[in-house]
């Protein structure tokens, strides 16, 4: 077992006796010395946001771990970003990065902490940032599938990250030829899709899904910023579940997507 | 003594120094445009982990931290560039966030003091930022700057940055104030831009109707339209009387819109209106609200002068079921010549056709009903006209 695993348990054991939580970065580097370790201390020490932090490094797997007093995950990821970028300029990154904040993420156990590490150990991409969320990470039942077909890349990248992080399963398309194929791929639970597509227009696409479809029923919500009421209209005629326009609140999708699942 | 050849020559050396000149802007411009796309690009890479951390903490109670390390203007204009495309596709706290986040970078400071600019355009584009980050600071410098402006679209553009901006009533009825002066048909185009507020607008919209000037009246019903909020009801009576044709008009079709408004007393007085639009408007409602009490009425303005009134009244009649229907046979036999006749009996018969259309899946109460109009609509007809030849028509 990792070194950092225990260490960083007490630790954290401690804050959450106070009731504070705290962040946690795993980053994979290659051969930290002592003296590159001083000097990653002293360099963040002096630059905001002020924070207590823990460094320690696990010399056998070669995983820096960085501990954040009092620090949620917002403050935890964009320290993370710090770091990353300091490895990256010194040459030492070596893999992937995990940040997590206990008790907001996960109850702090060493099983979760031994988790996080392993999922450290699967990613190889080099400098990634994976936020270990025990919703979309942890659970063992298959999460449920989303297809996401539009063609504005702003509300893809958004909503496959918005998603993840609720524990959804986010497949993305950004025309309706694409569409159609990673649904056939894929059977998701739920499509999200755009009025205006290339190749294919929605209300094709959803006219082919529901065509394809045999004993598995997936809902379907529009996401466009198509606002005539004989588009709503012609949309629900076609099977759609919901009806929501851009410029649209995520939070609102989401409760949406929530409703319509369960 | 320079010869026509000569001074050909010098033309066409001319020429070709003024295009070649030509062309070497245009290379070297499209030179700095590839720079300038190469560098977007790059900071854009180099940002690509901070815009995530933005996208994934955005419903988070902390606020978002600015980029470290100190950046150059550019940069900021860049990075500011993809945080627009963000506040633009959402709202809800993630644009809450985002705003302040603009806020901290200096972003609102750095349009702040371009809405001081020389150059209109400069202001213009400062404007649409501020009202982009939903800057409440900035409310007061875009009042100034669309008190300056000309009548063109850039009225328009800083009158919008306004609404997104707007801190209360007050700063939304000072910017509709501005637009109106400019006398131009554009209220629509004003209600839309007052639906960019994150205000709600009903209390200012019900205290336009109470101005005297016609512009504003306008803009308080066609924003009423959409809001139709409550206790509106006797500002819009007051307005059924007003001077101007059109605030009359939409203070009807406004009343028109709820039914608990058309009270007999109301619906005897509008279709008795000297406006034939607003007579047409009662005579409309009275068949989209299913009011079989007026039915008389309405049968009465089947024969007014106007046609509108007399083809939205028919059309009223056959939507009041069969009495409604019946009511429309009586005109068919009653009558002898006229327009009306004509209203009626096409009327009677697309209803029947679409009642016959409908039959096959229709209950057994709906197929009574068709078999009962068919039954008054054959009776009206017998002296003239059979029923076979008038379902063949």
């Amino acid at each position: 077992m990792s070194n950092l695993v225990p260490a960083f348990f007490q630790l954290l054991s401690e804050m959450e006796a106070k009731q504070t939580s705290s962040g946690i970065i795993f980053v994979a580097c290659s051969n930290l010395s002592k003296d590159d370790l001083e000097v990653l201390k002293n360099h963040f020490e002096q630059e905001p946001p002020a924070a207590v932090t823990h460094y320690n490094y696990d010399k056998t797997k070669n995983i820096l771990g960085v501990l954040l007093e009092e620090q949620k995950l917002g403050t935890t990821h964009f320290h993370a970003l710090r770091v990353k970028d300091y490895l990256r300029e010194k040459q030492l990154l070596a893999g992937s990065v995990a940040i997590a904040s206990f008790p907001e993420n996960a109850r702090t156990t060493p099983q979760m902490l031994l988790k996080m590490l392993q999922n450290l150990e699967q990613q190889k991409s080099q400098g990634e940032i994976h936020i270990f969320d025990p919703v979309s990470g942890g659970s063992e039942k298959d999460p449920t599938s989303i297809l996401l077909v539009n063609p504005d890349q702003t509300v893809n990248d958004f909503l496959t990250i918005y998603l993840k992080r609720k524990g959804y399963q986010v497949i993305v398309a950004s025309d309706g030829v694409e569409g159609m194929q990673k649904y056939e791929e894929s059977m998701p639970d739920l499509v999200i899709t755009d009025l205006n597509l290339p190749v294919m227009s929605g209300y094709q696409l959803m006219e082919r899904i529901k065509h394809a479809e045999n004993d598995r029923e997936s809902k379907i919500v529009i996401l466009t910023d198509k606002r005539l009421e004989e588009d709503v209209q012609k949309s629900f005629a076609l099977g759609a579940s919901d009806y929501i326009t851009k410029p649209f609140s995520p939070v609102e999708l989401e409760a949406r997507v929530k409703r319509l699942i369960s | 003594m320079q010869t026509p050849f000569a001074t050909a020559y010098v033309f066409l050396y001319v020429l070709c120094g003024v295009t070649t000149l030509g062309l070497i802007v245009l290379f070297g411009l499209k030179l700095r445009n590839i720079a300038a796309e190469k560098r977007t690009k790059r900071i854009l890479a180099e940002y690509e982990d901070y815009f995530v951390y933005l996208q994934a903490h955005g419903e988070e109670e902390e606020r978002l931290h600015t980029p470290y390390g100190k950046l150059e203007q550019k940069e900021k204009r860049i990075i500011q560039k993809k945080l627009f495309e963000l506040m633009e596709s959402f709202t809800g706290v993630h644009r809450q966030k985002l705003a302040a986040l603009c806020e901290d970078m200096g972003l609102v400071e750095l349009d702040l003091k371009r809405l001081d600019g020389t150059w209109k355009w400069t202001r213009v584009d400062a404007a649409y930022n501020l009202g982009v980050m939903r800057s409440q600071r900035a409310v007061p410098g875009l009042l100034q700057l669309l008190e300056k402006l000309e009548y063109d679209p850039s009225l328009f553009i800083v009158a919008r940055a306004v609404a997104k901006c707007a801190r209360s009533q007050n700063d939304l009825g000072d910017m509709i104030r501005q637009l109106v002066k400019h006398r131009k048909n554009c209220h629509q185009l004003i209600v839309d831009i007052l639906s960019e507020s994150e205000l709600d607008t009903g209390k200012l919209l019900i205290a336009l109707l109470q101005e005297t000037d016609a512009d504003l009246i306008e803009i308080g019903l066609i924003g009423l339209s959409v809001h139709n909020p409550s206790d509106v009801e006797p500002y819009l009576h007051k307005l059924v009387h007003a001077q101007e044709k059109e605030v009359r008009i939409k203070a009807v079709k406004l009343l028109c819109k709820d039914s608990r408004l058309l009270t007999d007393k109301r619906v005897r007085e509008f279709l008795a209106h000297q406006d034939w639009e607003i007579r047409a408007a009662a005579a409309k409602a009275i068949g989209a609200h299913g009011l079989s009490a007026h039915i008389p009425s309405l049968k009465k303005a089947v024969g007014d002068s106007n046609w509108w009134v007399s083809h939205h009244s028919a059309y009223s009649l056959a939507q009041l079921q069969v009495a409604g229907f019946q009511a429309l046979c009586e005109i068919l036999q009653e009558g002898r010549f006229g327009r009306h006749l004509e209203i009626a009996h096409q009327v009677a018969l697309e209803e029947l056709e679409k009642a016959k259309m409908q039959l096959e899946l229709a209950d057994q109460e709906k197929q009574l009903q068709y078999n009962l109009k068919l039954h008054l609509y054959q009776s009206s007809r017998r002296k003239t006209i059979s029923p076979v030849q008038a379902m063949q028509r």
